[in-house]
């Protein structure tokens, strides 16, 4: 039986981020993910994550841990991350060859005074860049 | 508010800088005109890019709140005397050697935004504030490997003009070079270095370096030193002395290199004889070093010792801290703060 938090076999050599909530309970990205809640076919299944419960956000590559940022402050961050605050993305082309998505980079990050610190993984070689961008202003 | 942003016409307004301002205007949505004169150098006179500037704010009188320099030393009087519809502002990209020739015009200037601490915060004058220089995190960045040419890689890098105090740190680090067999790259404005020294044989990029080359030199490099400029030498008079600065006002405030190598995520090695470097950083983001017996410990224990391991940790924390901190869009929040004030 498969404890809360504990990742299935199938996960561990996986390429993606893994999502803590605060009751342990561990979701693994999932491509091509037909979402429930939108009711149509999404790049993945990050619509279905409540950021609201989210204690810790992770970047694997090949297995191998890249990157993690927790809700509490921290080093990167002084303040507790709200829902709102969690970022995470794609970087990608439709490949016309294939008609699949071919991903570049994996992108999470968390928002601090209207900037987004955003760690991006390259899906090729595995190297680590960072960057920031600002909230777009509404209006 | 609508601001008119003009870089100065000389050589000494920085690119990297206006770009970082305009960027942070955009990002802040605040409206703005631009007039990148740095790009019209050689083409057209001084004289003619501020007579189009005095048009442009003449004509368009309704359309601007205030006139935004970058640099501004070569601004002529008449630009400030006439311009009474429009709040002045100087944002200044020099240190303190420079700033004495401004010093006698600040009566004219509405803000000026001095990048030097003691002269930002000097109690001596009513319209000058302090406002430090920045990196960009739009010009700035770590490039991915495989973009980089092998041009552009060395395990230690020095960046700059060749004042003759940095001569003298980098002379001294030749036998350790020599010893390790280390690439060690010497780029920029090289036209000071003696004919005689040792450090031609070092020099791989005489010129100015365009920024986004410098970027690609900063990501190539294992370690890029970071030495700040000697500003009592001015290689423009005849006697080497620098007749701008009467020492009233001590250099204490970093350049933009010691911002630019940590957002590019390159480990840098600064030097630490102004008070700023280690009030902005700590030895847990960069490596310090004073005088040449420190720089050649410190290179030692980042190339082989135990600082191999830690220089990646350092690196995220001094990125981190200037991403977070001290981007333009930072300082640009901080000038429009002081403008808000200050609306009557």
């Amino acid at each position: 039986m498969l404890q809360k938090g504990e990742l299935l076999k199938r996960d561990s050599n996986i390429t993606g981020f893994v999502v803590i909530y605060e009751d342990g309970t561990k979701i693994v990205e999932k491509e091509n993910y037909f979402s429930k809640k939108l009711d149509k076919k999404c790049a993945t299944n990050w619509a279905e994550i409540d950021k609201s419960k989210i204690a810790y956000l992770q970047l694997y590559w090949r297995g191998k841990l890249m990157e993690t940022i927790q809700k509490s402050p921290s080093d990167t961050h002084s303040n507790e991350l709200e829902a709102k605050d969690w970022f995470f993305s794609h970087k990608g082309y439709m490949d016309m060859a294939s008609r699949s998505v071919k991903i570049i980079s994996r992108n999470i990050g968390y928002t601090e005074n209207n900037i987004i610190h955003i760690t991006s993984v390259m899906e090729e070689t595995g190297e680590i860049l960072r960057s920031t961008r600002v909230v777009p202003l509404k209006g | 508010m609508k601001i008119l942003v003009v870089s100065d016409a000389t050589q000494f307004a920085l690119t990297d800088v206006y770009n970082g301002y305009i960027h942070a205007l955009e990002q802040l949505q605040i409206p703005y005109e631009s007039h990148p004169y740095h790009h019209f150098r050689g083409i057209c006179s001084d004289a003619t890019c501020f007579h189009r500037i005095h048009s442009i704010a003449l004509t368009k009188q309704k359309e601007f709140t205030h006139i935004m320099f970058i640099g501004g030393l070569n601004v002529p009087d008449y630009i400030y005397d006439s311009l009474y519809h429009l709040k002045s502002i100087v944002i200044a990209t020099e240190d303190p050697h420079s700033f004495d020739p401004l010093r006698e015009r600040l009566d004219k200037i509405d803000y000026y935004f001095s990048n030097e601490r003691s002269v930002g915060n000097s109690d001596k004058f009513k319209n000058t504030y302090y406002c430090p220089t920045a990196g960009d995190t739009q010009e700035c960045g770590r490039i991915p490997r495989d973009f980089l040419d092998e041009k552009y890689k060395s395990d230690i890098l020095f960046l700059g003009a060749m004042y003759p105090n940095r001569q003298k740190l980098l002379e001294s680090i030749i036998p350790l070079v020599k010893e390790k067999n280390l690439s060690f790259k010497i780029c920029g404005h090289v036209q000071y270095i003696p004919k005689k020294s040792p450090l031609w044989e070092y020099v791989f990029d005489a010129r100015t370096i365009p920024h986004i080359e410098t970027v690609k030199y900063y990501n190539g490099a294992r370690i890029a030193l970071n030495m700040l400029r000697d500003i009592t030498w001015n290689p423009r008079s005849k006697t080497g002395k620098n007749p701008y600065n009467k020492g009233k006002f001590p250099a204490e405030s970093l350049n933009p290199r010691a911002y630019e190598v940590p957002l590019c995520q390159s480990f840098m090695l600064l030097e630490d004889t102004r008070a700023e470097a280690r009030e902005v950083f700590t030895d847990k983001e960069v490596g310090f070093f004073s005088d040449e017996e420190s720089l050649n410990e410190r290179l030692r224990y980042f190339l082989f010792g135990k600082g191999l391991q830690e220089m990646d940790k350092m690196i995220v924390r001094a990125y981190t801290k200037v991403s977070s901190k001290h981007t333009y869009l930072q300082r640009m929040l901080y000038i429009k703060k002081i403008l808000e004030q200050n609306q009557s």
